[in-house]
């Protein structure tokens, strides 16, 4: 007879939909100490990635910082960067997770060409994205003359380019980083959900998105991550000018030309901000959020 | 020096994996050829693997020149890195393995002095408007830079195109407002083909190598600002002969036919 | 209230042909082993699979006919299911689970919250309000599973394996609460389980059920 088959079944669903708060046997696993082939290449990974960021330390003018860093040039580089990585970031959720929730939800004929598609721009070079975006929204582009010539609007060369550049080139991490928790989530608190009345927009919201809020979080991080980054796509597409579309990393490629100790302490301040912010998201609103969904 | 290394080393990677094309063989480099033989481009004498760091205002012009050199000797393999000029400097300092340097200005040439040759002029480049075709806004002239209605591009300061355009304007006494500042000649030359600005300051040989997409108006202004490029061999050169040689066929009159057809002004 | 349908839902490992009527107040028990098509049927009426053929009806209402092709969404059937897992939402606490259902048909947040807390309480879990779901033992889990079920005031209850996660101990308390707080004469009740014990302590029929067919 199935009893004890029952409560294994039970048993194994209460773990997976993490009912269990504190179980201190995964803890003591996660101590083991790592295999000698895994810890060399592991090594080896991790110092692959940090050596030239410590070189760049350790070489950095540390002595003309202060000023350099402080200079208006470099601050009115990374006050652009911020405001646009973040309205980008904005951008990207508010499409990308409707998004991946379609992707994710729903099946539709040409579903898989249209993933596909959603991360082109994670694979394609960004100067290809910024071509892309001069294409439709240049001057002379499909849309831009449109814009053109109906209110004398053209996008290129202002701020609101460098969003649309950045939003571009981030948008991918985030459908893919939501796409997948989504597809991997539970399907059933979403029906218990609707079963007791949620329309699907109330399911979406009230189940659904604190289902997957860490992912999204991640995905949001991502974005922003990249999109502080980005370089290709918006010297293409925004052009660059200092306090419209001149972000930090492009600040940083122009100093080197011609001032390199300027473009090392710059690199200097994009890395600190970037780390900050990864550091800081990770252990505070991330972890809050995975301690909320679990 | 050691400040600008990381960078320039960072530089120096990402050159490595995009100018590995010399497949010769290293033994060819190290056959004795008598020096003094190699002074014309014809002299037989030359071969081995070449690489010559060049402004990438050059592209056309030396790809052309190195076409005639290799030509004329068969052994000879010569590797091109176009690059700005100011990447191109940082990236000797690093040590980048090049033969022959030849940058668009006095001053990068300078940055990398310590690590190149006597260097030696071989052209001048001065700027022109180019304008979409057609001058769909009627630029004229200089003072049309100052019109904030127009969509303008330059190139940014810290380039020699962008610092020869400042000098234009200080020199005219005129405001300009740019809408973008390029990052590098071509950059700036390609926002008016494609038609996103309604005009921009750019070298004479990058108007021509816009080809038709573009009109080309000189203005007086620009006579007294001249850029300056200058060509060195590489201190570390692996194949100084050939290093030489080419330096030697850059200045000839063969070599300064190619410049001139392209639009540099002779020496 | 009356529930009445028959469910045909062809799997690759059985087909489910099962005509079912439950009068109001009637209590029905599925019994078979696992993998029969219990849960099937019950995810049927609720709306979380769809038919190949047949009907469902409660009340005055058709909620699925497959001739004519209709098929009312989920979130439309006012039917209660009480999960195998419970399935409490893990982010929100034992009165907010039990309100949920409320709060999602437009009810105000004061009188969801007054109303999950009587919920809780006719089930003997008031003292667990504000606990998180996550920190809810099996039993308490499941009468808030049970509340929240019952505070929309379904028109018919689907109870899936109510005793698999308790403990034999823990079954007669379950038996009378269901008996006294769960069950009245109004509403249908279809309870699966696979212990005929406890169908027949409960149940006012009792069907059993044997690779998606009633057994002879």
């Amino acid at each position: 007879m199935s009893a004890p088959a029952g409560s294994d079944v039970f048993m194994t669903d209460r773990t997976r939909s993490g009912h269990e708060t504190t179980s201190p046997a995964p803890r003591v696993a996660r101590r083991r100490r790592a295999p000698l082939p895994l810890l060399v290449p592991a090594a080896l990974g991790f110092l692959f990635l940090v050596a030239p960021f410590v070189a760049l330390l350790v070489r950095s003018p540390w002595g003309d910082l202060g000023s350099l860093v402080t200079s208006q040039g470099a601050l009115q580089a990374l006050w652009l960067s911020l405001r646009t990585a973040t309205a980008a970031t904005v951008v990207c959720l508010i499409l990308g997770v409707p998004l991946a929730w379609v992707l994710a939800r729903t099946s539709f004929p040409g579903q898989n060409l249209v993933r596909s598609i959603v991360t082109l721009p994670l694979v394609m070079p960004p100067v290809v994205g910024g071509v892309a975006l001069l294409s439709l929204l240049g001057r002379r582009g499909l849309l831009g003359s449109l814009l053109d010539t109906a209110f004398g609007f053209t996008v290129p060369f202002t701020t609101l380019a460098v969003v649309i550049a950045e939003t571009f080139v981030a948008l991918p991490f985030l459908v893919l980083s939501v796409d997948g928790s989504l597809r991997s989530a539970d399907l059933r608190y979403e029906q218990a959900a609707a079963v007791l009345g949620a329309s699907p927009w109330y399911v979406f919201r009230r189940v659904t998105l604190p289902l997957v809020g860490p992912s999204v979080a991640a995905g949001g991080l991502l974005s922003f991550a990249r999109a502080l980054g980005e370089f290709g796509a918006t010297i293409t597409f925004a052009g660059n000018f200092p306090g419209t579309t001149q972000t930090m990393p492009l600040a940083i490629y122009l100093a080197m030309q011609d001032d390199p100790s300027t473009a090392l302490a710059l690199s200097l301040v994009l890395m600190a901000v970037s780390l900050a912010v990864l550091i800081g998201l990770r252990s505070r609103w991330v972890s809050g959020l995975i301690g909320v969904a679990s | 020096m050691s400040r600008r290394a990381p960078v320039a080393l960072v530089a120096a990677l990402a050159l490595v994996g995009c100018s590995s094309s010399g497949a010769n063989d290293a033994g060819a480099s190290l056959s004795a050829s008598p020096p003094a033989a190699t002074t014309t481009p014809a002299a037989p004498a030359i071969s081995g693997d070449l690489t010559v760091f060049a402004a990438a205002s050059l592209t056309d012009t030396f790809a052309e020149i190195g076409d005639q050199m290799m030509a004329a000797n068969p052994d000879l393999t010569i590797t091109f890195n176009f690059g700005s000029s100011g990447t191109l400097a940082e990236q000797l300092l690093a040590d980048a393995p090049a033969d022959v340097f030849a940058s668009a200005s006095a001053k990068t040439m300078t940055t990398a002095a310590e690590v190149v040759g006597e260097p030696a002029l071989f052209a001048h480049n001065s700027l022109v408007i180019v304008v979409p075709k057609g001058n769909p806004r009627e630029v004229t002239g200089l003072s049309d830079f100052a019109n904030p209605d127009l969509k303008i591009a330059l190139c940014d300061p810290s380039v020699p195109c962008g610092a020869a355009a400042q000098t234009v304007f200080a020199n005219a006494g005129i405001t300009a407002m740019p809408d973008t500042l390029g990052p590098d000649v071509r950059a700036t030359a390609t926002y008016v083909t494609s038609g996103e600005v309604d005009a921009a300051l750019v070298y004479k040989t990058d108007a021509i190598a816009a080809g038709s997409a573009v009109e080309t108006l000189t203005f007086p202004e620009a006579a007294g600002v001249v850029n300056d490029y200058p060509i060195a061999v590489v201190q570390g050169t692996r194949n100084a002969d050939a290093a030489q040689a080419f330096v030697d066929h850059v200045l000839s009159p063969a070599g300064q036919t190619v410049l001139t057809d392209a639009g540099f002004d002779p020496t | 209230m009356r529930l009445d349908s028959h469910v045909v839902v062809r799997r690759a490992a059985f087909t489910l042909d099962l005509e079912l009527t439950v009068e109001a107040g009637e209590v029905v028990a599925l019994v078979g082993e696992n993998g029969v098509g219990k849960t099937t049927y019950l995810h049927a009426v609720a709306g979380l699979v769809e038919l190949d053929d047949g009907y469902v009806r409660l009340g005055d209402r058709v909620l699925d006919d497959a001739t004519g092709r209709k098929h009312m969404s989920v979130e439309e059937r006012r039917c209660g299911l009480v999960f195998q897992q419970h399935l409490l939402f893990s982010h929100l606490s034992a009165a907010e689970n039990v309100a949920f259902g409320l709060r999602a048909r437009g009810v105000g947040r004061r009188d969801a919250r007054a109303w999950a807390r009587e919920w809780l309480e006719r089930l003997g879990v008031a003292q667990h309000a504000d606990t998180p779901a996550t920190r809810l033992s099996g039993g308490q889990s499941q009468r808030v599973a049970l509340a929240r079920a019952l505070a929309t005031e379904p028109d018919v209850l689907l109870l899936d394996e109510p005793f698999a996660a308790l403990d034999v101990t823990a079954r007669p308390a379950v038996h009378a609460l269901l008996r006294e707080h769960v069950f009245d004469d109004v509403r249908p009740v279809v309870l699966v389980t696979h212990d005929p014990a406890d169908a027949s302590a409960l149940a006012d029929r009792v069907v059993p059920l044997a690779l998606g067919r009633p057994a002879a």
